[in-house]
């Protein structure tokens, strides 16, 4: 059992900085997903801790020590990989006997914690079984186990359910979340899909370019995110985006677009204002935030419907507001009518989860 | 204008059974998917389509005319690949007028049509750079830029999102599928992605182990599934399949196995009431249509949070429910209450959403 | 530190260089001296250049066999090539019944050791009277390097994802033409590195060469053989002739250098 602080790491490769001074705190038996667009240097973090990468710059902790000097051997961390690197030669009893076997441990002691480990996996007839005799879920399950057998503090894992297919991985996803749960051992990760750091992460790193966006729950990233790039790449269909100028009228503080002119709550107008770094800002509105009418009411907005897309019991409609393309997303059965292809409509926002951002920082301005 | 029609087609690989006597009809300007997972026989059949590969039996029509024997090259078919198959010592321009140069057409004229498709896709400063010097997404608008500069009769579409990102995926199938409405192409698209399906598609052919499942709206295939494998195949979290039987209790119809019993509302009571009592069935009811309450209810089944897994505005909670582990999706702002880990909760099943399957020959009977 | 590992590597750089170029230096300066300077212990390496031995060398016997060597050459490139290419693309591409057997026994006759065929090579050709006829050694050398040709471009046409010649296919274009337009230049590494090995092992061959011809289509390794004579070894005139006879090859593989590099590392395609 363990914690883990990164303060200010700079990893560079040749002349380019993969990690730009970070800063991670993963506390004692969380999850932490980190998550970002590939060569966003998620992987480097992972290295980093596991000791096989060296920072230029920054210091790595685990529970309060210093280990920037520890070799990985000693970090007492176990990694599980996207291929998961099973010795193909051995049985799956072996594999886990491996690292056992290294460490030096006593036979008896390395038949008890196989034999532990089997039940709690559930893994019975697949003890003696090949890696190449195992289907993509089991060869997980077995990874998993030569990384828990170890008893490590620390449990790294790089896009785990990488190779398995869409379902198997929503399926998986639930079992690793349930294990790590259960053993309450501290662990990093990595993935590059948002659904699944959403669903698995206690706590969610959003990274982009060697830098962390945001770090907090699944809850904060998707409802509140600190910037442009998070409000972007969390959740699906994104988010969508209007560029639109800041104008003060009598007490109330406005967002001016050429379509509507949204009010800015009172609550946060004080904050917007003093933040903001000039007039210009983007407005973010998620797509179950937009509403459809079919007709006209108060100040909805005209707008064409322009692609329609199924999904399940829910419906994703792309809408022509003049020249820009919004996505909205509602349950099909609460839409009220059967939007078709071409039809004329009225778009109303749901103002109070607006997201203003500073166009020229991308940071949240409330 | 044109349309496909597929007789009785088989493939074999070797001794697979690749394709199983696959009938359809594809429509003028309809975009038909076929969906299945590895290894289901749908891009044989697109490859039959398109002229690689000769059917053991059974005739393909395009527009009326058998083209089995046509070359493919005089079949007026364009296609995209899944690696979309760029020339890669040819320049887009030259990508571009590739095609057209192969019906001699006049130089002036090829000029006119890469202009015109140049426009259309908006890719005027690519045209004279290499594939090697493309991102991803412009790759996939050459690959479509010069499927359709020819003006093929039909469109076949092999994957043709599989090499993008989840966002860019997310947001080119809309786009493709506006492209494709606003040609009216009648077009044969390949994909293992459910989603993906239901979001292009106007008609769905649901294919496994070379034979086709159902064939039907993305509404249709997800509301009702004919099969077992097709209810499990559509829509994320997968439908939750529970083993049961019926019994006649106090003059009612009861769903029930050793864990649950509830009435079957009457009007579904008698849609079933052909079913002899007793028999084995399983009973499939979606994440998204079951209701949870954190108090007993009547008819309702008892179960255990397992897992929380936040999925943007939703939440996935799996219960446990025995050995059984079950998914229900919802709004976070709708399940009306916060489940916690351990919580013991009522499930309810809606049984407007409520399916029955026959456990032996897996055909749906409800 | 850095900057002494780096000198310290490229002085093993230079020392590796200096063996290798050593002796082609020798020969290039050998053709400039005269027969004094040239026998002269120790060696003299500033002396005043002649151009006699290329002037003897071109009166000699010598530019008409440097013309039969790239006749021969080339022509036995050209059919290697040609013949080499559509083979490989017939293997790579088309299911063939005892197709792993037909390649085995191509490659195998590159594996043959030309001392076992010269008697009866001699003697077909003495009998169809083509002995002292390029024809009869670009015959010979073709049987070597077609084999050579199908073995390495086979890999070339493997590397060629299909679907870049089925798109073609649905493009409009027939087999034929597919091959050439889509095929064929994707494969130009390929066919860089094929012909600049088939160039060299035909300019070089000697075995053959000095028992199929005697005069008319002698080549220039079997000439130069000849320089040996009563009087002791020419030397200059040796060098002379053997920095003419390299020439082609060195054109040829500057013009093609590219292809060349990512031909030998059996270059992935971009």
């Amino acid at each position: 059992m363990a914690s883990i602080r990164l303060e200010n790491v700079t990893v560079r490769y040749e002349h380019y900085d993969v990690l730009k001074g970070i800063n991670l705190t993963v506390d004692d038996g969380e999850l932490c997903a980190l998550v970002g667009p590939s060569g966003c240097g998620k992987t480097s973090v992972l290295r980093v801790i596991a000791g096989l990468t060296r920072p230029v710059a920054g210091n790595v902790y685990m529970d309060g020590q210093l280990v920037n000097d520890v070799p990985p051997g000693e970090r007492d961390i176990a990694m599980v990989f996207q291929r998961f690197a099973l010795y193909p030669y051995m049985t799956t009893r072996e594999n886990w006997a491996f690292p056992l076997l290294a460490a030096g441990l006593p036979q008896k002691e390395i038949e008890a914690r196989i034999n532990a480990m089997s039940e709690f996996l559930s893994m019975g007839p697949l003890m003696d079984r090949y890696p190449k005799q195992l289907s993509g879920g089991q060869q997980q399950r077995v990874a998993v186990g030569r990384a828990l057998v170890r008893r490590a503090k620390v449990f790294l894992m790089d896009e785990p359910l990488g190779s398995q297919d869409a379902k198997m991985r929503v399926e998986m996803r639930a079992k690793l979340k349930k294990l790590q749960m259960d053993l309450g051992i501290t662990t990093v990760y990595v993935t590059h899909d948002q659904v699944e750091a959403q669903a698995i992460g206690d706590k969610v790193a959003v990274m982009e370019a060697g830098i962390i966006h945001q770090v907090g729950s699944p809850e904060e990233i998707y409802d509140k995110p600190a910037t442009l790039f998070v409000a972007g790449f969390v959740g699906t269909p994104g988010m969508n985006f209007l560029h639109g100028s800041l104008q003060r009228e009598d007490d109330h503080l406005f967002i001016r677009h050429p379509l509507f002119k949204l009010a800015v709550p009172p609550a946060l107008a004080a904050n917007v204002e003093a933040g903001a770094s000039s007039q210009e800002v983007i407005v973010g509105f998620r797509p179950e935030h937009i509403r459809l009418h079919q007709i006209a009411e108060g100040d909805a907005i005209p707008a064409e419907i322009y692609v329609l897309e199924p999904q399940s019991n829910k419906l994703v409609v792309s809408l022509k507001l003049g020249q820009e393309i919004l996505k909205m997303q509602a349950d099909r059965d609460r839409l009220g009518f059967e939007p078709r292809l071409g039809q004329k409509v009225f778009v109303t926002f749901e103002q109070e989860f607006a997201h203003i951002f500073d166009k020229a920082t991308g940071r949240r301005m409330d | 204008m044109s349309r496909v029609v597929l007789a009785h087609l088989h493939c074999w690989y070797g001794q697979t059974h690749a394709v199983d006597d696959v009938t359809l009809v594809v429509g003028d300007g309809e975009l038909c998917v076929l969906l299945g997972p590895t290894g289901c026989g749908k891009t044989s059949t697109l490859r039959m389509i398109a002229g690689f590969v000769r059917p053991a039996a059974g005739d393909i029509f395009l527009d009326g005319r058998r083209i089995n024997d046509l070359y493919p090259g005089d079949r007026n078919i364009a296609m995209i690949f899944q690696s979309y198959a760029l020339y890669p010592h040819m320049t887009v321009r030259q990508q571009f007028a590739f095609p057209l140069k192969a019906t001699k057409m006049p130089a002036r004229e090829i000029e006119q049509r890469i202009k015109e498709t140049a426009d259309f896709l908006h890719m005027h400063e690519f045209l004279d750079r290499y594939p090697g010097e493309l991102s991803a997404g412009q790759q996939q608008r050459v690959a479509v830029g010069r499927a359709l500069i020819r003006r093929p009769k039909l469109f076949l579409m092999d994957e043709p999102l599989s090499q993008l990102d989840a966002r860019l995926r997310v947001e080119m199938r809309a786009t493709l599928r506006r492209l494709q409405q606003d040609l009216g192409i009648t077009t044969i698209y390949v994909t293992h992605d459910q989603m993906e399906a239901q979001s292009v598609a106007d008609k769905i052919v649901v294919m496994n182990q070379g034979r086709i499942q159902q064939i039907g709206s993305p509404l249709e295939i997800y509301a009702r599934p004919a099969n077992l494998f097709v209810a499990g195949f559509i829509g994320s979290p997968p439908m939750n399949f529970l083993d049961c039987r019926l019994e006649q209790r106090q003059g009612q119809l009861y769903v029930c196995n050793d864990r649950f019993a509830f009435p079957l509302r009457p009007d579904l009571a008698d849609r079933v009431g052909r079913v002899s009592l007793g028999q084995p069935l399983v009973l499939g009811i979606r994440p998204e249509h079951i209701r949870l309450s954190p108090e007993a209810q009547a008819n309702a089944v008892p179960a255990e949070v397992y897992v929380l897994e936040p999925q943007s505005s939703e939440l996935i909670v799996d219960l446990k429910l025995g050995d059984l582990i079950l998914k229900m999706r919802g709004d976070k702002r709708e399940i009306g209450f916060r489940p916690h880990l351990s919580q013991q909760v009522w499930m309810e099943f809606q049984q407007d959403h409520l399916h029955l399957f026959d456990k032996g020959t897996e055909v749906c009977i409800l | 530190m850095k900057v002494l590992k780096r000198a310290l590597g490229i002085a093993l750089a230079l020392l590796v260089a200096a063996v290798f170029l050593f002796p082609l230096l020798w020969v290039v300066l050998s053709s400039f001296k005269t027969k004094l300077e040239l026998l002269a212990v120790p060696p003299v390496f500033i002396f005043k250049p002649t151009l006699q031995n290329y002037i003897n060398a071109f009166r000699s016997d010598f530019p008409l066999q440097v013309r039969n060597s790239l006749i021969i050459a080339v022509s036995t490139t050209v059919i290697s090539i040609t013949l080499g290419s559509l083979t490989a693309y017939g293997f790579s591409r088309y299911t063939i019944k005892g197709s792993d057997f037909l390649q085995f026994w191509i490659l195998s006759l590159r594996m043959l050791p030309a001392i076992a065929v010269v008697v009866p090579f001699y003697l077909v050709f003495r009998t169809l009277g083509l002995l002292d006829r390029h024809i009869a050694l670009i015959l010979v050398y073709c049987l070597f390097n077609i084999s050579f040709a199908v073995w390495v471009l086979k890999g070339f046409f493997d590397e060629i994802p299909l679907e870049l010649e089925e798109a073609a296919m649905l493009d409009g274009y027939s087999p034929p033409q597919v091959f050439l337009k889509v095929s064929l230049p994707l494969a130009r590494a390929g066919l860089a590195t094929t012909a600049i090995f088939c160039l060299i092992q035909s300019l070089n061959e000697f075995l053959l060469a000095v028992s199929l011809t005697t005069r008319v289509a002698e080549t220039a390794p079997v000439g130069l053989s000849k320089v040996q004579t009563l009087m002791g070894v020419d030397w200059g005139l040796l060098s002379a002739g053997s920095i003419v006879f390299m020439l082609p090859v060195v054109i040829f593989t500057v013009i093609v250098r590219n292809e060349l590099v990512r031909g030998m590392s059996f270059g992935r395609m971009r």
